[in-house]
């Protein structure tokens, strides 16, 4: 071993202009992702303290129409969906009901609608609803007919009374022409669109999840529906589209849209603007997931040259070994005719590149720890800080791509017999064992 | 001798002169591509979105969308929220998600709010500049039609419309505004509400009323209502009526005369400030467009500026408009030719290795280092060149598409052109020499006693 230290220490002198060129490399790879780690960790940070929460613990699903289909298209465009599935039945209500870590069900209908205040949504909720429980109403009572509703506290401020009357005035939906829609999916127009609606209370919304006017929506649930693969798949009004799913944990959120998925493998989420649109993705954190994906986009990019970089790296860590052992490898054939063997000589080879890739790590660690913190200051006006972990993500990651980069030139150096090392034979890079 | 020699080594090993090449080319068309095309867009690309709109570019008052200026900014707090229809603007249509279920908008503190006379200076600002062809401040009103149905009447400026967008060919049905309709109550419609011409559309316009907390409401229950007479609708599909597959933008809008409108809105007691939605930018040409965003983003951090093509490209199904001003271009462009330049420097070494017996026997007959250095330095630079040059004809056209369509002037294409070959020509015959020194190291030490000694 001693001797195999040696001949490394000799190599590594004798090709110092090389190995001086790896190290670089590596110390370039290495400085480049601390760099960016660090400046995204402060942009995250950034992003994260202005985002103001939810504090909603709820999953809202929008499901217009009442029926999942898989997805719906320009009618004409694609083949009619496999099939439709009534989802505002007690059977299917109950499986969703029934997921792991859903705590309650709760299903509203939701419009636009103009008032004397502006254009709001109004928000009814089937009676009985848990989330109607939930809500924090500081005057007056919940409504408990169709012609009553809950005021926001802001528009009691701005001076509706309860006990007085709000015109709402229900609009009806505007599609743009080149919207992809199912056209078998009809819902029976509201059959009042102008409707005089009595404030029986006044509540504080938590969450611009459910902070418009609280109306009261006597549920026209499905019993069954017997036609699969119908012309026209039509619903009397009132047609509920929106389901409030209570999670015992919110920050299992994502769980429960998986378990989701899987009970309706055809319909959630397409790629495509469809109405009907079926959004499952509003989850209690959705404005911090929201913030971090922007503040992901300042980093991106960064990211990408980083991901460069270290190819590049090891391109050039690759090109330094194999040149370096094209250079020597008459020197290797003589150490083996001596008798060195096939492990020694391929350690002898690493040992060189061990010890180059750990000082350039040490110094693209060093040089990070400078430009950080002379040289950078994160989005947030701060000097930029690098983890311990980040030191050691770094670390792995240039010694993976060392291993991947001098895999060749060492599987070489290992498999090479004397004669082609002494007189330029094409070596292997597997050799079949007898 | 020893630079025909180099260029004859180099022909000799054609395979590894062609990766070099290839190398090179790569690199010099990333450098053009990343340099030149990036920043804007021919001409007509777009233009049926830019139509709709009225502008390139639209500055909106407010956040509606992150960027790096945005985070370094602390007093914005971002909320998750639906986008008011009662503030509704031409994007609109192109980025229909925030307004039907939300995105995050930046609550800016009301100090640092944009008021319609702010929005007037920037419109005033920006038209001295000499990219601008106009800007002015975009007013709209929300209204219900006929029944229940939610669009919005905008105010148009017919002599830009009809200069600056060719209106006329969006006319599907009918006829365009003219400037003679003046104060008449007329109007044309976009697809979404399919009015067919020659009938009047009854609109319920909200009145403006003012809550016991001081803020401004639109007064859905105290409407006026106005009849309007269509006379044409209007499409704005990609590539125009005849291209059936094309993406068509659209927005609920009823275009109306800027007189017309005013009347209606002095009528109901709308201020400047009620009815501005932003400021509409118009370009003389669009071959430099994303840099003059980027540029207007960071001059105008109170806004969110939006160009018009990114959000028709996101419409599209494009890439999503990160609204990150984040120039990362030279450290790609870097990168690039580093890449090729380490290729080249590899398959150098590669070469110095297997002709280490030509060089000893030149040495030998008398050849110096220096003339050892040109051959390889010959080599090495010649393969960069032809690489540069093969890189920049491959995209020179895309480049030359862009400017000539905007009829930016014989002298700046010429210009363009010359500062991409200068450029990476430039870059890549000073990587060749800077990454052709290794080898060249290589070769210089082989000296005539070791060859001929068969080291």
């Amino acid at each position: 071993m001693r001797d195999g230290i040696d001949i490394a220490g000799h190599g590594f002198r004798h090709r110092l202009g090389t190995y001086l060129v790896m190290m670089l490399l590596v110390g370039f790879t290495v400085t480049g992702y601390l760099t960016v780690n660090a400046y995204w960790r402060d942009a995250s940070s950034v992003a994260l303290g202005t985002v103001e929460p939810f504090n909603f613990p709820y999953l809202k699903a929008t499901v217009l129409h009442a029926y999942w289909n898989n997805p719906p298209q320009a009618e004409g465009d694609v083949p009619p969906p496999a099939e439709y599935i009534p989802v505002y039945n007690d059977a299917e209500l109950a499986r969703i009901e029934g997921l792991t870590n859903v705590r309650s069900l709760s299903v509203a209908l939701i419009q636009e609608c103009f008032t004397k205040y502006g254009i709001m949504e109004l928000i009814s909720i089937e009676p009985g609803s848990e989330i109607l429980g939930t809500l924090n109403i500081i005057q007056g009572r919940a409504p408990q007919n169709p012609e009553e509703i809950l005021i926001p506290k802001a528009l009691y401020e701005a001076g509706a009374k309860v006990g007085a009357s709000l015109l709402v005035k229900k609009a009806t939906m505007t599609i743009p022409p080149d919207y992809p829609w199912d056209r078998r999916l009809k819902a029976k127009p509201d059959p009042e669109p102008v409707a005089s609606k009595l404030v029986t209370g006044v509540y504080e919304p938590v969450s611009p999840m459910l902070s418009g006017l609280i109306g009261y929506l006597p549920v026209n649930r499905v019993d069954s529906y017997p036609e699969r693969d119908p012309q026209t798949v039509e619903m009397e009004w009132p047609v509920p589209n929106t389901i409030y799913i209570g999670l015992s944990d919110p920050a299992k959120a994502s769980d429960v849209i998986a378990y989701w998925n899987a009970l309706y493998p055809d319909m959630p989420g397409t790629d495509v603007d469809i109405i009907s649109p079926v959004k499952v993705t509003w989850t209690p954190n959705l404005p911090e997931e929201t913030m971090k994906t922007a503040a992901g986009q300042v980093a991106t990019p960064l990211f990408a040259n980083t991901m460069n970089a270290f190819a590049l790296g090891a391109i050039g860590i690759f090109a330094c070994m194999f040149i370096s052992f094209l250079d020597r490898r008459r020197e290797l054939g003589i150490m083996k005719t001596v008798g060195m063997d096939d492990a020694h000589t391929a350690a002898t080879v690493s040992l060189e590149v061990v010890f180059t890739a750990a000082l350039g790590t040490v110094l693209g660690v060093v040089a990070s720890l400078v430009i950080t913190d002379r040289f950078l200051k994160g989005i947030s006006g701060n000097a930029l800080t690098i983890p311990f972990s980040a030191v050691l993500t770094g670390t792995g990651v240039s010694a993976l791509i060392i291993a991947a980069a001098t895999y060749v030139p060492r599987a070489m150096s290992r498999q090479g017999t004397v004669m082609e090392l002494l007189n330029n034979r094409p070596i292997p890079i597997f050799r079949k064992r007898r | 001798m020893f630079v025909t020699l180099g260029l004859r080594n180099a022909w000799r090993n054609r395979s590894r002169t062609a990766l070099g090449i290839v190398s090179m080319a790569i690199a010099a068309m990333v450098f053009t591509s990343s340099t030149t095309l990036s920043q804007g867009y021919p001409a007509m690309a777009y233009f049926e979105a830019r139509q709709l709109c009225g502008s390139d570019i639209v500055l909106l008052p407010g956040k509606t969308r992150v960027s790096q200026e945005d985070l370094a900014f602390p007093n914005i707090k971002w909320r998750f929220q639906k986008a008011s229809l009662d503030r509704p603007h031409p994007l609109l249509g192109l980025g229909r998600d925030r307004f039907t279920y939300g995105g995050l908008e930046g609550v800016i503190p009301p100090e640092s709010r944009v008021n319609s006379a702010r929005m007037r200076d920037v419109a005033i600002e920006l038209r001295s500049r000499p990219e601008v062809k106009d800007a002015h401040v975009g007013h709209a009103i929300p209204v219900i039609v006929v029944g229940s149905t939610f669009a919005f009447i905008e105010a148009r400026n017919v002599t830009n419309d009809l200069e600056s967008w060719r209106m006329e060919s969006a006319v599907r049905s009918g006829r365009y505004l003219t400037v003679d309709d003046s104060n008449s109550p007329v109007a044309v419609v976009t697809e979404w509400n399919a009015a067919p011409p020659g009938t009047s559309i009854r609109l319920e316009i909200p009145r403006i009323h003012v809550g016991q907390d001081g803020i401004k409401y639109r007064d859905y229950e105290d409407s006026r209502t106005t009849m309007v007479q269509v006379v044409g609708t209007v499409g704005f599909r990609e590539g125009g009526e005849a291209n059936p597959v094309g993406q068509i933008y659209s927005n609920p809008s009823i275009f109306v005369t800027e007189a017309f409108f005013n009347e209606i809105a002095n009528s109901l007691g709308y201020t400047q400030c009620d009815t501005a939605w932003g400021v509409s930018v118009t370009l003389h040409e669009i071959s430099a467009l994303e840099n003059f965003v980027s540029m207007l983003q960071r001059e105008y951090p109170d806004f969110t500026v939006v160009s018009v093509p990114k959000m028709a490209s996101a419409y599209s199904g494009g890439t999503a408009p990160s609204g990150v001003p984040m120039d990362m271009r030279k450290v790609t462009e870097v990168l690039s030719f580093l890449t090729a330049a380490l290729l080249s420097a590899t398959n150098l070494s590669v070469l110095m290795l297997s002709r280490k017996r030509e060089i000893g026997i030149l040495r030998s007959i008398g050849a110096t280092r220096w003339n050892i250095a040109v051959m390889v330095i010959t080599e090495s630079v010649w393969i960069a060149l032809i690489g540069a040059l093969l890189g920049n004809l491959i995209s020179q056209p895309a480049v030359l598409l862009n400017y000539l369509t905007n009829r930016v002037g014989a002298d700046l294409v010429m210009g363009q052109v010359w500062m991409n070959l200068r450029m990476s020509a430039g870059f890549a015959v000073a990587s060749a020499v800077l990454f052709g020194f290794l080898p060249l190291m290589k070769a210089l030490r082989v000296t005539p006693a070791a060859v001929l000694r068969g080291e």
